[in-house]
């Protein structure tokens, strides 16, 4: 190593494991930061007349909040398992395009301080909402620059992601291994894929809708029309709905990758789930005028109609993973917990989006406190579950050693209670007709039991983090070796060492399956 | 079956969507957010089908990162002047020049 070989690798590094593990490090730290804002807000909502914090620093609260955790956490940290996965299991060397992966981590840095900058400017952070309706964020109702550092830090932030979804993509097509067909791609791999094609074609949207609106507030003239607003709302849906099933679509993939590894079992309806999830995809791009069921004009029953359809595909994607559980011997280990976890709780999540894409419903739900439940037991309930199934499973592949059995089913449980007790009461609140982003509620309308539980519920979550936290450390300081494949997993990242070497493989096995380690292990039976 | 054509099955899902929004009469731009998709996916799946497998990249890049740093001085220039606009889209330039000609792995 040179004298400037070992600072050049810190800072400009291009190998996928060392990227994957700094967008994820990078997003969790946007995690972190963006909880610290839920529990300053679930305080404040606690008990009817507190006044923790400003109703202006709540705005700037929920805004930063939402903007944090789809911008910079759950979205980033996708990709994140993308960059460091998708490569070790199509057999590849490195990603395609892996300087640009790296171009698009420092965005995503760069992005998250913009957007965070708000909180050092006079007049405080940005307090649009993450979605920056326009004329909320015009010039006239938004004044400062800190708006305009928060739509700065969203075209930075999504213009890395970008880069990053296209290198995995690049991946996915031009990187597999000598006999890795598409049919032969990992689970996990097939749900990046359809990722990175909504990534390719919302994102750009959004980046484009960021930009008019920093012109709009500069000088006016792009959203000032009667039909401005509207045609805002289509643009940034465009992007919003999409991001959701980002958002979604690699946690279902790394937990059909547990349940299969979990339950001894080959992933049953493969076929089906690749169809499947593309369709699913598509749909996800079609419906996004779902968030703007109760403005009129808007044609409802297309995208009622399209957003009732997702429960095929969905459908397809539950019967599939709930079919390689059944007659396996399944190992309740804390991947295998977490990832039924997301099952149940997605499921919530799910039905109640089901109920809202009906126009009557939505028009009763709309703004209230049940959109905010739903859309957390997608989120935090689902696909965080998802996340930390991947983790615990993925864990040894990276580190070399073990995460604590015993403090995991502690994260698990806590984790499990704290999201429920958060977000259940929501869907009663907004069921009672408690309106969303609002800092205080009067004493006389008896919301304030539900906010209760729903706060202490917040802090249990926080305890299920911290815990977390604390097994990350006793791991790293006190490591119990994993070896290359603890877990008998089936698919080509267990091939090789725990961390994998810089260039991944000494030696690849034979490529005949979506499952070529498990195809190893019948033969020699 | 290669990749491309995985990509123009999900062009056609698209097409289809974007399709069936004539029967509900869904207003103009969601037809021209939704086609357009449909239209960039169709693109994509020629591209995968004409493109190589790609040789080896460096193992780092501050060429690339340069690139990042230099987009992120274009975006704050635009608030904060035009010579951090100018230095940023230098710096931009000068990057992507390196990244082209950065030897590969």
């Amino acid at each position: 190593l040179t004298a400037t070989a070992v600072p050049r690798r810190a800072v400009a590094t291009a190998d996928h494991k060392a990227l994957g593990i700094r967008t994820g490090l990078t997003a969790l730290a946007f995690f972190a930061a963006g909880g610290l804002l839920a529990i300053a807000m679930r305080t404040e909502l606690a008990q009817p007349g507190l006044q923790v914090v400003s109703h202006h620093t709540y705005n700037e609260l929920f805004t930063m909040h939402g903007s944090t955790m789809i911008y910079l956490f759950v979205t980033p940290i996708a990709l994140a398992l993308g960059l460091y996965l998708v490569p070790l299991q199509v057999g590849a060397r490195n990603l395609v395009g892996a300087r640009w992966a790296l171009a698009g981590w420092w965005l995503l840095v760069l992005g998250g301080v913009a957007m965070w900058s708000g909180f050092l400017m006079q007049g405080g952070a940005a307090d649009v909402t993450w979605s920056g309706f326009d004329p909320l964020s015009d010039a006239v109702n938004s004044p400062g620059r800190a708006t305009d550092a928060w739509i700065h830090g969203v075209i930075l932030a999504s213009t890395g992601e970008l880069l990053m979804a296209g290198s995995i993509m690049a991946t996915l097509i031009r990187g597999r291994a000598p006999g890795m067909t598409m049919l032969r791609l990992p689970v996990f791999s097939w749900t990046m894929l359809a990722t990175t094609l909504m990534v390719l074609f919302a994102f750009p949207v959004l980046i484009v809708t960021m930009a008019l609106l920093w012109v709009e507030r500069q000088w006016g003239g792009v959203f000032d029309g009667p039909d401005g607003p509207v045609i805002y709302q289509h643009l940034f849906w465009f992007y919003g709905h999409p991001v959701v099933y980002v958002m979604f679509f690699p946690f279902v993939g790394a937990v059909g990758e547990v349940i299969a590894v979990f339950s001894g079992r080959r992933f049953f309806g493969y076929r089906w789930f690749t169809v499947s999830i593309l369709l699913f995809a598509a749909l996800s791009m079609s419906v996004w005028a779902h968030h703007m069921l109760t403005i009129p004009g808007v044609a409802v029953r297309y995208f009622s109609l399209t957003s009732t359809l997702l429960i095929i595909p969905a459908g397809i994607e539950y019967f599939d993973l709930i079919g390689t559980m059944a007659g396996g011997r399944i190992r309740l280990a804390v991947p295998m917990l977490f990832a039924l976890g997301f099952l149940v709780q997605f499921l919530i999540g799910g039905i109640t989006g089901i109920w809202i894409a009906s126009p009557p419903l939505d028009n009763h739900a709309n703004n209230s406190y049940f959109i905010v439940a739903h859309f957390h037991y997608t989120l935090l309930a689902g696909s965080v579950f998802g996340l930390f199934a991947g983790l615990y499973h993925w864990w040894p592949k990276v580190t070399g050693g073990l995460l604590r059995e015993g403090l995991g089913r502690w994260h698990f449980a806590l984790l499990a209670i704290g999201t429920n007790l958060t977000f259940f009461p929501q869907f009663l609140l907004g069921q009672e007709g408690m309106a969303r982003r609002i800092a205080d509620y009067p004493d006389r309308l008896g919301w304030g039991d539900l906010n209760l539980i729903s706060t202490i519920g917040s802090y249990v979550i926080a305890v299920s983090m911290f815990v977390f936290a604390v097994n990350v450390v006793v791991a790293l300081h006190r490591p119990v070796p994993a070896g290359d494949d603890p877990w008998g997993g089936h698919t080509l990242e267990w091939a090789t060492t725990s961390p994998p070497p810089a260039h991944n493989f000494d030696a690849l096995p034979p490529i005949r399956s979506f499952a070529p380690l498990l195809d190893l292990r019948e033969a020699q039976r | 079956v290669s990749a491309w054509r995985w990509i123009a099955l999900w062009a056609g899902f698209l097409a289809a969507l974007t399709a069936l929004m004539f029967v509900f009469d869904v207003a103009r731009i969601a037809v021209l957010l939704l086609g357009g998709a449909a239209l960039g996916t169709l693109a994509l799946a020629a591209v995968a089908a004409a493109s190589r497998r790609t040789r080896g990249e460096p193992s780092s890049s501050l060429p690339a990162m340069g690139v990042a740093f230099g987009i992120a001085l274009l975006v704050a220039g635009s608030e904060v002047g035009p010579w951090m606009l100018a230095l940023g889209a230098g710096l931009v330039v000068l990057s992507l020049g390196t990244v082209l000609r950065e030897p590969r792995a």
